[in-house]
């Protein structure tokens, strides 16, 4: 019997108006059925807004069935008796470290829920030290949490889940907001739980990458469950999945590139989920050379086409630094750094976290100040120059989650605020709002809505907006590609390019995915202890396989590809 | 920087004040405060003072970590402090207008930031050297009374402690979202104070909106652990007197009779 079954399951988000009426309703999960049997892993993958979380909520009792029912391990969540057990029973992993981390130290979030199961105390301090142990986090037992990096807090989250010592775990989008080591880490663990202690898992996600080790797969679209079966047979349908919103596992989409145009259609479906399985079929099959040259070849295996860099100065550093106190000592976030910038050039800016990629940014438009070195941006010394506001007009600065910042009554006069603040009357702000609207095709009817009630991809857009409407020329955006799906993660490539190419606006972005770096950087800063050790074209750092490592990254499954195949 | 506030932040080191009952600090906190509010001559003071040095000495959190980590409140200290200066009557020292200082609102003002430092000082060992889950845990056993006039105390006192948890990464999105929207000119430092009460909006509806959600976030997450308010939980940091608690509770008691006794055998 399945530990987890779930029939017909519908749930309707009522939305009401002041009065309590029910003004609309939508079903964010419809008539899904789902099993899972003890001790495997099951994914559930799609992309945001497909009603994942929803579903996810249910299998913890957090939310109950409209209709249909949930029955964990016998148990019917729509009994109100039977929750403290379901929840005993299922634990749950959610996306944001920060926000379900209770304790104000390591030991005592753990401690957290053996308190609420009411277990003696000289017991709660066995199981701490045991889950300590089991998840490699004893030596910060007596830690705040806040000096957690994301993927040890999120490391925490799931040891306070183990503590409990739960029958299943959900995993909902848990690696999002981490980066690839973090995630790395958080799904190396849970394997390893899964198959020390047979702990089932279930793991919602958007990254198909994180659902080849599972055992079944389900693939939800707008509510439902549009595709289901082994991971092979899922992601081998590349164009089914994607018109779903999900980009299959890279080997799977060079095969399918390869194979798109041959008439034998067995070939084409066969899946190939890992590098080594490409590489042996491209050996075997002789398919190598079509990799290279005509149709189906591979944008980036022998050469991404760059754009030239323009002749114009925009930005000079010389031995810039920065240094910052903490509790008494002082600590240097960046040394010695000195770069020039020539308008139009789109950067990248890689490196571990904490290595001084952020300090770097916020330099740039004197979110920060030093005294270290020289800078010069846009002929304004950032240094000397007390009035920064005609600096941070020619200066569009993403921060991550940029949907975070926004909080004016209407969507338009969100957007106005910043051409508002840099002198623009009335109109003038308004049309330039209603132009960044547009190019961020949102329609006419949300311009009067609230931001705060949008959709997470609509907030996204209108923060966007928010900072192109005052025109800027340099655009600066840290961890653009954070938390979106791949269709926004297209989406929002293609506008950068569009106005990077066309505009010709400078773009200096930080990402920790070199896939992204290589895809649409034509130039790579790599940051390490506060130090740049490499500037120039991505493919030369990220092919270097000792570079790669010494300093963290990773290799572009690309340029991956290419070593493997020895193509020069 | 707004992220070197650590007041109500665990530090973490041995020391005998750590290994105290959180009930015997709470305690000790509550005598402290009252003494200084009876002393009113230098000799008091200096009492208080030795005390007190003892008492952080004993706790080995770094006196210069407390001092920074308190950076918001002695300004406020310094606000409380300039508004009594000009209030006081008595002898004329200098004047301006209608401004004027006296001798009186000198030693007034003189105890009330000795006064209102040491309070702070005092609590801060408390928090310094306490796990807030076990200050709520202290908090909730002397305030256990009311649970009778239903005051849910155990609830209240694991707000507390989550109140506490979420301290530094309020500050961090302060931070983070005044950098944003000075980033789209924004600009806190000039013009008159309504401008830049109006200035603050665009900060303070993102940090509103981000705590709610913060908050509803947290609350299916401790659901999912099986929170299910304080009816049958039980403490990982079980509160239990030692000798060292009795010690203190007599050395509080000593300090605190010696100061009564002074008070009101020895000043006017």
């Amino acid at each position: 019997m399945s530990l987890i079954d779930v029939r017909h399951l519908t749930h309707t988000f009522y939305i009401k108006d002041t009065d309590g009426n029910v003004i609309r309703e939508r079903n964010a999960v419809e008539d899904v059925n789902f099993q899972a049997a003890k001790g495997k892993i099951i994914a559930v993958i799609g992309k945001n807004g497909s009603g994942k979380s929803t579903f996810a909520k249910h299998l913890n009792a957090l939310l109950v069935p409209t209709e249909g029912t949930v029955i964990i391990a016998g148990k019917n969540t729509a009994e109100e008796k039977q929750l403290l057990s379901v929840r005993k029973t299922v634990g749950m992993i959610f996306q944001n470290p920060d926000n379900q981390i209770v304790g104000n130290s390591v030991a005592e979030d753990i401690g957290f829920g053996l308190e609420n199961l009411g277990v003696e105390s000289g017991q709660i301090w066995e199981t701490i030290y045991r889950t300590l142990e089991q998840t490699g986090l004893s030596a910060y037992i007596r830690q705040n949490p806040s000096a957690l990096s994301g993927g040890q807090k999120q490391r925490l989250a799931v040891a306070s889940v183990m503590a409990m010592k739960p029958e299943c775990i959900v995993l909902d989008e848990a690696t999002s907001m981490l980066d690839p080591a973090g995630s790395r880490m958080i799904l190396k663990l849970v394997r390893d739980m899964n198959r020390k202690y047979g702990m089932t898992v279930i793991m919602i996600t958007h990254h198909a990458s994180e659902i080849v080790c599972a055992d079944y797969v389900y693939v939800m679209k707008d509510g439902r469950i549009g595709l289901e079966g082994s991971p092979e047979s899922v992601l081998s349908q590349t164009d089914q999945l994607w018109s779903m919103g999900v980009e299959t596992v890279f080997p799977q989409r060079i095969w399918h590139t390869l194979t798109k145009s041959l008439t034998d259609r067995k070939l084409q479906e066969q899946a190939v989920l890992s590098m080594e399985d490409l590489i042996c079929r491209l050996r075997d099959n002789r398919l190598g050379d079509r990799l290279i040259t005509g149709e189906a070849a591979i944008p980036g295996l022998r050469e991404m086409p760059r754009k030239p860099s323009g002749t114009e100065m925009l930005i000079q550093a010389d031995h810039l630094g920065y240094t910052y106190c903490s509790g008494g000592q002082k600590k240097q976030a960046l040394t010695d750094v000195s770069f020039q910038i020539r308008k139009g050039e789109l950067i990248a800016v890689a490196g571990q976290t904490g290595s001084g990629k952020s300090t770097l940014l916020q330099l740039l438009n004197g979110l920060l100040r030093t005294n270290e070195g020289k800078l010069i941006v846009n002929g304004i010394d950032v240094i000397k120059e007390k009035n920064l506001k005609k600096l941070r007009q020619k200066i569009g600065f993403v921060f991550q989650y940029p949907e975070y910042q926004l909080f004016e009554t209407s969507v338009l006069r969100d957007v106005m605020y910043g051409p508002s603040n840099f002198g623009f009357d009335k109109e003038q702000a308004r049309q330039m709002a209603i132009d960044a609207l547009k190019l961020m095709e949102l329609d006419e009817e949300i311009y009067e809505q609230s931001p705060l009630e949008l959709s997470g991809g609509q907030k996204k857009r209108v923060a966007l907006a928010g900072i192109l409407a005052y025109r800027p020329e340099i655009l600066i955006l840290d961890e653009p590609t954070a938390g979106l799906d791949a269709e926004g993660k297209r989406r929002l490539f293609t506008l950068i390019r569009q106005l990077n190419r066309e505009q010709n606006i400078t773009v200096i972005m930080v990402s920790h995915d070199m896939n992204d770096i290589y895809e649409l950087a034509d130039r790579l800063f790599v940051l390490h202890q506060g130090r740049m050790v490499y500037d120039g074209p991505p493919e030369r750092a990220l092919s270097d396989t000792d570079f790669v490592k010494r300093y963290a990254l990773e290799m572009p499954d690309v340029l991956s590809l290419k070593l493997a195949l020895s193509i020069s | 920087m707004l992220k070197d506030i650590t007041i109500g932040q665990y530090y973490n080191v041995e020391s005998v004040i750590h290994r105290l009952d959180a009930r015997t600090k709470l305690i000790l906190t509550i005598l402290y405060a009252i003494s200084l509010f009876i002393c009113n001559d230098i000799w008091m003071f200096s009492f208080a003072a030795l005390f007190l040095t003892i008492y952080i000495i004993l706790s080995r959190v770094p006196f210069v970590h407390m001092v920074k980590g308190m950076k918001m409140i002695w300004f406020f200290i310094l606000f409380t402090a300039v508004f009594s200066l000009f209030g006081g009557r008595g002898t004329v020292l200098w004047e301006l207008g209608f401004l004027h200082i006296t001798d009186d609102g000198l030693a007034m003002t003189g105890k009330i930031i000795v006064r209102l430092s040491f309070l702070i000082l005092g609590s801060a060992v408390m928090t310094y050297t306490t796990m807030p889950m076990s200050l709520a845990a202290g908090l909730e056993s002397l305030l256990g009374f009311l649970k009778i006039f239903r005051v849910p105390v155990a609830e209240l006192a694991i707000m507390l402690s989550i109140a506490l948890r979420f301290i530094p990464i309020f500050m961090e999105e302060l931070d983070k979202i005044m950098k944003a929207q000075m980033s789209r000119g924004a600009d806190f430092e000039s013009g008159n104070i309504f401008k830049r009460i109006r200035a603050c909006v665009p900060v303070f509806i993102p940090l509103f909106a981000s705590a709610i959600r913060r908050a509803e976030e947290l609350a299916e997450a401790m659901d999912a652990r099986c929170f299910h308010g304080g009816e049958g939980r039980t403490r990982m940091h079980p509160l239990q007197y030692g000798m060292r608690d009795y010690v203190t509770y007599f050395i509080a008691a000593c300090y605190f009779a010696g100061m009564i006794v002074y008070r009101i055998g020895f000043t006017v």
